[in-house]
Parts: C-alpha cells; structure tokens; sequence
C-alpha cells in the first residue's frame, strides 16, 4: 500500500507474537498519549488528563488482551492461507513442468516405482512378521510361563493340568492364567475330511487375552476340566466363514475326530491367538484333551487329569504395575512351595515368567531375535534398489537441469530465492515419488499376494494355512516415507547444484554454449553416481545368483534314494475316531492288497517321511554303555516289512522285520538301524544282535532292550542334512501310530500320467473302507516340490532374482542416460574432429573406450562389496559356497555386457554426427 | 471478541454502525487510530459516546477483513503511529452500507414523523 509520505519499512512476512503484541501496545499508547496532550492543551493539568483519556477509552487492558489474540490468531490464519497458496503454487508449476516432458516423467516414476514397490513389498512382509499387532489388550501385560529346571537352567518342559490349575489359584502375580495347546484335528467338510489345527485352551484364555469371542460365549470351567461331557468348540472367524458364516452357528453341531461338536462361538476377525502367524483354526476347550491331542504324540497321550502328563503351554496377564522381575522373585517362592508338595513330579523344577515371542507360545522361552538378520537383509537389499532408483532420478535431474540452467541462472539473478527454488524443485520430485509410490504399492500387494499364496498352496500336512497380506496403516506409512526419503535422495543435491554456484558463470557459460568438453577425461560427479549404480547392482545380482542356485540345488536334492515311481499316500485314522484295533486290521488288508497288484513293486507303511515336516528324535545308546558321552539322537521311523523295499533300499546287515513284527503286538523289541548309527555305536564289530536301549533319567521306568536285526544304508532326514544322520526303525507292530504314510512303488516303465497313477491308488484305498480319511496323495517327487523348505529356497530365489533383475534394469537406465547425456553435450566437440579428419571408427573406439573403463571400475568396486554381502549371507544359502567363482563371474559378464550395450546406441549416435552440421549451427 | 461495555448516558451504538463511520472517516485520506476516534467525535460533538476500545476492535477486524489496510508511520508531531487506508473492498462496502442505513432510517423516520 502506499501512505503518502510514510517511509515503508522492510517487511518480513510473517509477523512474530512479539511484533503483534508490541505494535497494539504502540498503538493504544499513541492514541492514550495523544488524547492526553489533547486535553492538557485544553487546559486540563497532565494527571486530570491522563485520567479523562483513560475513562473514554474504556477497559485498556481488556482491549490490549483481545487485540492481541485476535491479531495473533488472525497472523496464523494468514500463515496457513499462505502456505497452502505457496504450496498450490509449486504443485501447478511442478505439474506443468513435469507434463512439457513426458517422456521424462514416465521414465522417473517408472523407475520410482520399481524402487519404492519393492520396498513397500519386503516392508509388509516385515510387517507380518516383527511389527503388525497381535490382536490382545495391553499385549505388554501377557507373558509366557514356563517350568525351567534348576539343575539345568536351559531345560524347559510344560505344566500338566493339576499343576497349572494349582499355579492358577495360588498365584499373586497373574489376574488370568490360561493354558493351551495345539494339536491336529479332523473336521468334516462336506463330504471329505480335513486337518485343522486346533489350540486346546483353558476356560479363561480369551479373558485372558481380552478378546472376547465376537458371537456366542467362551468355554466355561466345566468344558474345561479333564473329561467333560459335551464337547464345545469356537470357530476362528476364517473357518466360520468357510462354514457359510452364519450369525445362527451358535448351537450347531460340527463333527471333529469322530465326536460330535456343538459350536458355542466364532472368534472376532483377525483374532489369532498368542501368534502374530498361522494361528489355530478351531478352538476347543482342555476337557477334549484326552480325545484329540494324540496328534503326533510320541505314542499315546496321557490323561489331562494326570500330574505327570506336561502337556500344557501356559500364559497370563501379569496384574497391572508387576513387572516381570517381580513376577518371577514371586513366582520362585510358589515354584518352591510346589516342588515340596509335590516330591516326584515337580522335582528339579522352578517357575519363570518371559516375555512372548510374537511367533507363538512354546515350552521353552523364545525370541524373536533368529527372525532379525535375515529381515534385515531383505530390508537393506530392497534399499539397495530404491538407492539405484534415486541414482537414476539423480542423474535425469542433473541432466535437466543443465539445460536449465540458463533460466535458472537468470532467475537467481533476478532475485527469485534459492529457497524458492530448491523448493520448486523438491516439489516437483515429490510429485514423481507419490505418482511411483501409488503404483508401487499396486505392485507390492500384487507380488506379495503371489507369494503368500504360493505358500498357501502348499498345505504342509494336509493343514491350511491363510495368511492376511492386506496392507495396513503401517505399510501405507512406510510407503509415504520411502517417497519422502527418495525425494531427498535424488532431489536436494540436483537442486543445490541447478541453484548455486556462479551465476554470471553460467549466463556467460551460454553466451559460449558448450565450446568446451566439460566430461572429457577427469571423472564428473554424474559417472560416479554410474558407478555406484553398477557397483551396487553387482552385490544385488550376485546374491540373486547365490539364491537361484541354492534352489536349483534343492530341485536336485534327494534323501538317497529313488523317488521316481514312489507315491506316497498319508491316511489317518484318528481323524474318524477308529481305535486301534480297527484301524490295524484295515492298514493291514490295505497293505496286502496293493502288494497284490501286478504293477506294484512294494508297498509299506511309515510314519515319518523323509524332507517332510515332521521330525520325530530319541536318544538311544548300546546296551550296557554308560554316560552321555556315548548317547546318540537318532531320528525315529516307524515302519512296517517291505519299507525298505518300497523304497528300493538294500539290507546291508541282518533281516527285514516279519510279517508279524510289522502287525502284531508284542513279541520281543526289535530295531532296524543305519549304518551312521551302527558306525556311532559299534565302531568296530557287528551291530546285528546287539542291544539298544533308550536311556531315561532314574524316575521315569526304564524301557526295555531292543535287539538290531539289521542294518540298512544312511538316508538323508532334511534337506539340510549335509550327510545322512543316524536313524532307528521300530516294527509298527510293537509301536502304533494312528497317521501313517502309505509307500507304494510303481513298476517304472508304467507310462499312465500321475493323475491316472494317484487315482488308482485313492481307488484301492477307497475299496478298503470308503471313510478313511486320506490326508494327502501325491508322488514322492511333488512330496519333496511341496516342502515347506522347498518353498523357502524358492521364495528366496524369487525375492533376491527380483531384486537382482530391477537392480540391472534400474542400472542400465542409468547407464543408458548418462551417456546419451553426455553424447548431446558433446555434439560440437565431436563434429569438429569428424570435420579436422578424424574417422568415425575413431571416435566410437574412443567414446566405447571410455565406457568400458567406467563399467570395469563399476564393477570391480562392485565385486568387492559383493564379496562382503556373499559372507553376511552365507548362511542363508543352500548348497552353494558363498564365494562360487561361477556365479561372481556370471554376474560381471552380465552386467558388464549389458552396460556396454546400453551404451552403444548413443555412442553410435556420437559417430554420425554430420560436422558440417554442428559447424553451421556455430 | 469481548463486547465494549457501558455507553456513559450516550446512545448505544447499533452493530456494524462503527464499520460503516469509520470506513466514512476514512474516505478523506489515511488516518491513525487517534485521528478516526477524534474525527467522530468533532462531527458528533461526542453524542455517540463511542468508547475508544470498541472503535480499535473494529478497526482491527476491518483490517482482517481487508476492508482497511494498515501500515506503521510518523503521525504530525513525528511518533510512530499506525495509519489506516481505506481499500476498494472498504469504499465499495461503505457505498453499499451506507445506501443500507438510509433505506433503514428513512424507514424508521416514516414510522416516527408520519408525514
């Protein structure tokens, strides 16, 4: 504004709290001042004055006080109107720039997309696994309890049902105490049955974690105590839904094992219990114990109500304001109380309290700390891409910018701020960020919606699992930081550059434009983002490399022996309820009748498979050793006659088991053992006709001997079994086992497809009895494609071949741009030496010759870095030495090739350069 | 925005009738507060008793609202003071109020003096 002869000050535009309230007192002191002179001209004394200037004023201190508020809160008003127009100014000006280069904007938030999808991707995979909250009240208040051995601290067991109900009433430290396990159920679905693990839980366990079910009520101490009566059962929210989710399920009948099930609840959504993954799907209470738990039970469960029975995982809500240190100087005294109660069963044993893993209840104490290298690793490998990204984006500014740099320089000198303009800028990054950060999270979900259910695909035993892979507040965040933080990567050093330096410099640098070759020998500070682009897409491929080799070692890996022509049928009898007796009979006249088949070679039974996911151990030593020295842990199979047979295995020493070992009861304890466990026990004699027996400590029974009748090659158990573990082999007969695995093997030359092949034997086990329940049917070699390991291995190879293949991409564009880049600004310097005789060849040797020393120092930097990452890694790989010559070499050849080619196009483009062109233009 | 309170025996003042006599007091040229309180009170021989307080608040509020703009300088006898200019909002207000109040007076004075 203009007030005629009133000098104007400078003006900041914003007015601090301290100018608002310093120019309303000027003011109101002005106008009291003034009114005084006034009156005391008039003739009244100054003291007469001043109290009539007061008087027509009114209450000053009152209207100093709202004068400043308003004008204070006005200026903020002001401030925020400002800012919104600042920022709605920069977005139009960023978006016009950004819509005159099309092609550049497409290539930039291509390659933002790729870098910040692949973070957000890994991030929600961290998510799932360290961060997303287990839905409890206070989950800080819920620790695991556990029996921890004085004598030996780092032995842990369960608590059997009397001892968690005594700990329950006579603890102060818990306002709930509950108690779990898991176990596998049969439940029928329609027509067929179906493994679904189920937590058996105390009565309390869902006021314990205060999450209440959503429809119908929680168990009630009478369903929870040893033997009830009226079996009840609370769907979880995925297999209410999978049951037709109706409101009115409360009170239906499901039928699990046989029994019939009324349904007294259904679990809110998300809820999965203690576990932050893969929680149960079905809930029942402990008084079912006794009728399902018996899946995989080292022989037959015990009864809940038995004091020796540690079957029991405990957790509980400590009272508020205990902290766990307490809890446990509390808790030793009870431990204490109950060890001298309880003499025999309680002996040796003292009471701990721990924080909960977020990958669930154990009987020992966890962390999650086994969990946070490799996390960490994908999370730096997945940066590692966003930084090649940002390195593109880096180089496209650069770029830009020296062409703008003229108009930069002239609006600089124009006085437009470096502030403003470093803004302008960063806005119009931020700008391509949020555009990548939007499609990248479409692609993130994409990707880890396959991977999730690939792995849901799988089934392990038969068990479906579902995993939630919906993006959450948590990823939508992380994703907006990763903009952020790439807008400031790439944004704010192009900007500084554009904005500073020598202003006259560059106006007088384009009155000259480009007489001089600035990147001619003497490395710029784009080639050196080039480099550390091709270095850090070296370390990317390598690892990828490492990764896809360990898989294919996996696809070629066997237990040592034949799976071409094996199936593998897995039925379990417990899922319907048949006792022993029953299902003996039935598994035997299976066993016979596809034995009698012309085009099976053998046919076997087996409780454990090897590369499955069940692991069964027993520490087993020579009769009449002594001491833990001379203890081996062998893998424990149960099997019938004909096993190793079916699985072309030759007896080395000894005999099969007969006939009727494999099926009857009783007889003398016989055993079948490897030869890594005959070499371990009888070093230097005959193993067959020796004694093994099974040590226990002084107050368990001892069991009897078992006599070797023979002895058989080593075979591998896991799939990272370096060498063939020992093994023992007990005859079904003397030791049941309610789920078994039906070995057939097929003659080889048989040429009918698998599907043909697998239906044909469903069909016999269908003639045997109609309801047995067969978990899963496949052949050996889809039994070891379907490895939870296998799977491992594969997502691995996926996850880094990913991060490997956007790493070169991301790379080459790099590549290609600077180049490209550096070819146009060298137009004049090369048409005049075209025009001064040199030959075309000349200068594509000279321009090729320059990249490829740039792509070599890439790569050797790369290589060296490589070399670390390989040695962090090494143990995550699979078969594969993390220094394999093949997969470095593989690697720079690669990357070096295709760096050289990228560039070969615009280097190309420098020789044909027409200099009577460039000349004219001069 | 506290209310100014007592009128001292003088009329009251109705609402918005401050905005339009400032923004009137204005039309000659910029003023400071002092020059705007002592400028009404000249006209009116001091009838309105308008206190002092309240003719600052609507100052201030016609300022956020742009009808006035404001900007510190030197008053006659060389103090720092803050002047107050009447902007186009502020002329084209005081011509659309202004024609307001005749219409209401004529109004109330037809009711009073019937002719």
């Amino acid at each position: 504004m203009g007030v005629r002869g009133i000098p104007r000050r400078f003006e900041f535009p914003w007015r601090t709290l301290l100018d608002i309230r310093r120019d309303v007192d000027d003011e109101l002191d002005f106008h009291l001042a003034m009114r005084q002179d006034t009156l005391v001209a008039g003739g009244l004394d100054p003291e007469a004055a001043r109290r009539q200037a007061l008087a027509e004023f009114g209450d000053v201190p009152s209207a100093r006080r709202s004068l400043k508020t308003e004008g204070w809160r006005a200026e903020r008003r002001r401030r925020r109107h400002l800012m919104f127009e600042e920022l709605w100014r920069d977005l139009r000006l960023a978006l016009r720039s950004l819509s005159k280069r099309p092609g550049f904007t497409l290539v930039a938030v291509l390659a933002l997309a790729l870098g910040i999808g692949v973070n957000s991707a890994i991030f929600s995979l961290v998510n799932l696994l360290a961060f997303r909250p287990i839905q409890m009240v206070r989950s800080d208040e819920v620790v695991g309890l556990y029996g921890q051995s004085l004598e030996r601290p780092d032995q842990y067991r369960a608590f059997s049902y009397p001892t968690y109900v005594d700990i329950r009433e006579q603890n102060d430290v818990f306002t709930e105490l509950a108690a779990m396990q898991t176990s596998v159920v049969g439940l029928r679905d329609g027509e067929t049955m179906r493994r679904v693990m189920t937590g058996l839980v105390s009565s309390n366990f869902f006021e314990m974690l205060g999450v209440p079910p959503r429809l119908g009520r929680a168990f009630s101490l009478q369903e929870e105590r040893p033997g009830a009566q009226n079996p009840a059962a609370i769907l979880s929210d995925g297999l209410w839904k999978r049951l037709g989710a109706s409101e009115d399920i409360v009170g239906t009948t499901i039928h699990v094992n046989g029994i019939d099930v009324t349904v007294v609840g259904v679990t809110p959504e998300g809820f999965t219990g203690t576990t932050a993954l893969l929680s149960p799907e079905l809930w029942l209470p402990l008084g079912l114990y006794d009728r399902v738990a018996g899946f995989l039970a080292d022989g037959p469960v015990g009864a809940l109500s038995d004091r020796d029975e540690f079957a029991l995982m405990v957790v509980g809500r400590l009272r508020s304001g205990v902290s766990v240190e307490n809890a446990n100087a509390k808790l030793e005294v009870l431990g204490t109380r109950l060890r001298e109660t309880y003499p025999k069963s309680q002996q040796d044993q003292t009471l701990v309290a721990s924080p909960l893993a977020r990958l669930g209840l154990s009987t020992a104490p966890r962390s999650d700390d086994a969990l946070t290298i490799p996390l960490m690793l994908l999370m730096a490998m997945s940066g590692a891409v966003l930084l090649i990204a940002c390195l593109d984006l880096t180089n496209m500014f650069l770029a830009r910018g020296e062409s703008r740099r003229a108009e930069v320089a002239v609006r600089v000198a124009l006085g437009g701020s470096r502030f403003r303009l470093i803004r302008q800028q960063l806005t119009e990054g931020f700008l391509l960020s949020l555009a990548g950060g939007v499609l990248g999270l479409f692609g993130a979900f994409w990707a880890t919606r396959l991977l999730f259910s690939s792995f849901e695909n799988l089934v392990p035993m038969g068990i479906h699992f579902v995993i939630d892979a919906t993006p959450d507040a948590r990823v939508f965040a992380a994703t907006f930081g990763f903009c952020v933080l790439a807008t400031l990567l790439f944004g704010f050093g192009p900007a500084w550059r554009l904005t500073g330096g020598n202003v006259f410099a560059s106006l007088k640098d384009r009155a000259s434009s480009g007489t001089q070759a600035r990147s001619g020998r003497r490395p710029t500070f784009r080639s050196v983002l080039v480099l550390a682009q091709l270095a850090l897409s070296m370390v990317l491929l390598v690892a990828a490399g490492l990764f896809v080799r360990g898989a294919m070692e996996a696809e070629k890996a066997t237990p040592g022996f034949l799976l071409d022509g094996g199936v593998l049928a897995e039925i379990d009898t417990g899922l319907i309820g048949y006792d022993e007796a029953r299902s003996r009979d039935l598994m035997g006249r299976l066993l016979e009748r596809m034995r009698s088949l012309p085009d099976v070679e053998g046919a076997s039974f087996a409780t454990i498979v090897p590369f499955g996911p069940v692991t069964m151990t027993n520490r087993v030593q020579a009769s009449g050793a002594s001491g833990d020295d001379q203890v081996a842990v062998a893998h424990r199979y149960i099997v019938t006659d004909g096993y190793f047979d079916s699985l072309d295995l030759p007896i080395l020493q000894g005999r099969d088991f007969t006939r009727t070992e494999s099926h009857s009861e009783g007889g003398a304890p016989v055993v079948i053992i490897d030869e890594p466990l005959a070499r371990e026990l009888w070093p230097d004699g005959d193993a067959v006709g020796q004694w093994l027996v099974r040590p226990v400590k002084p107050p368990a029974e001892p069991m009897p001997p078992m006599q070797v009748i023979g002895v058989v090659p080593g075979v591998l158990h896991d799939f990272t079994d370096d060498e063939a573990p020992p093994h023992i082999y007990l005859p079904l007969g003397q030791n049941w086992s309610q789920s078994l695995h039906l070995h057939v093997r097929m003659e080889e030359r048989l040429t009918e497809g698998n599907a043909a092949l697998l239906q044909r034997v469903r069909d016999e086990i269908r003639g045997i009895d109609e309801r047995l329940p067969i978990v899963s049917l496949k052949t050996l070699n889809d039994h070891r494609e379907s490895s939870v390991f296998v799977w491992i291995v594969r997502a691995g190879a996926r996850v880094f071949g990913t991060f490997g293949a956007l790493a070169l991409f991301l790379a080459l564009v790099g590549v290609y741009g600077v180049k490209a880049f550096v070819v146009s600004r060298r137009t004049r310097e090369i048409g005049l030496r075209l025009a001064l005789g040199a030959t075309p060849q000349v200068v594509l040797r000279q321009m090729l010759r320059e990249s490829v020393t740039q792509t070599l120092a890439g790569l050797g930097v790369g290589l060296v870095l490589a070399l670390g990452t390989a040695k962090l890694l090494s143990s995550l790989l699979y078969r594969v030495p993390a220094t394999d010559p093949w997969i470095f070499g593989g690697a720079a050849l690669l990357l070096g090739v295709a760096a050289i080619a990228a560039t070969w196009l615009p280097v190309q483009r420098a020789s044909r350069i027409a200099p009577a062109t460039v000349l004219r233009e001069e | 925005m506290s209310k100014s309170s007592g009128s001292r025996g003088a009329l009251r003042l109705i609402q918005g009738t401050v905005d339009i006599l400032i923004l009137k007091t204005l039309t000659s040229g910029p003023k400071h507060g002092y020059g705007v309180a002592s400028w009404i009170r000249e006209q009116t021989d001091g009838v309105l008793g308008l206190e002092d307080a309240a003719l600052y608040q609507a100052l201030h509020r016609l300022e956020r609202k742009g009808m006035v703009e404001s900007a510190w300088g030197l008053s006659e006898n060389n103090r720092r003071a803050k002047f107050y200019e009447l902007t186009r909002m502020g002329r084209e207000e005081l011509v659309a109020e202004s024609a307001n109040w005749r219409t209401y007076a004529t109004a109330v004075f037809r009711i009073l003096d019937p002719a």
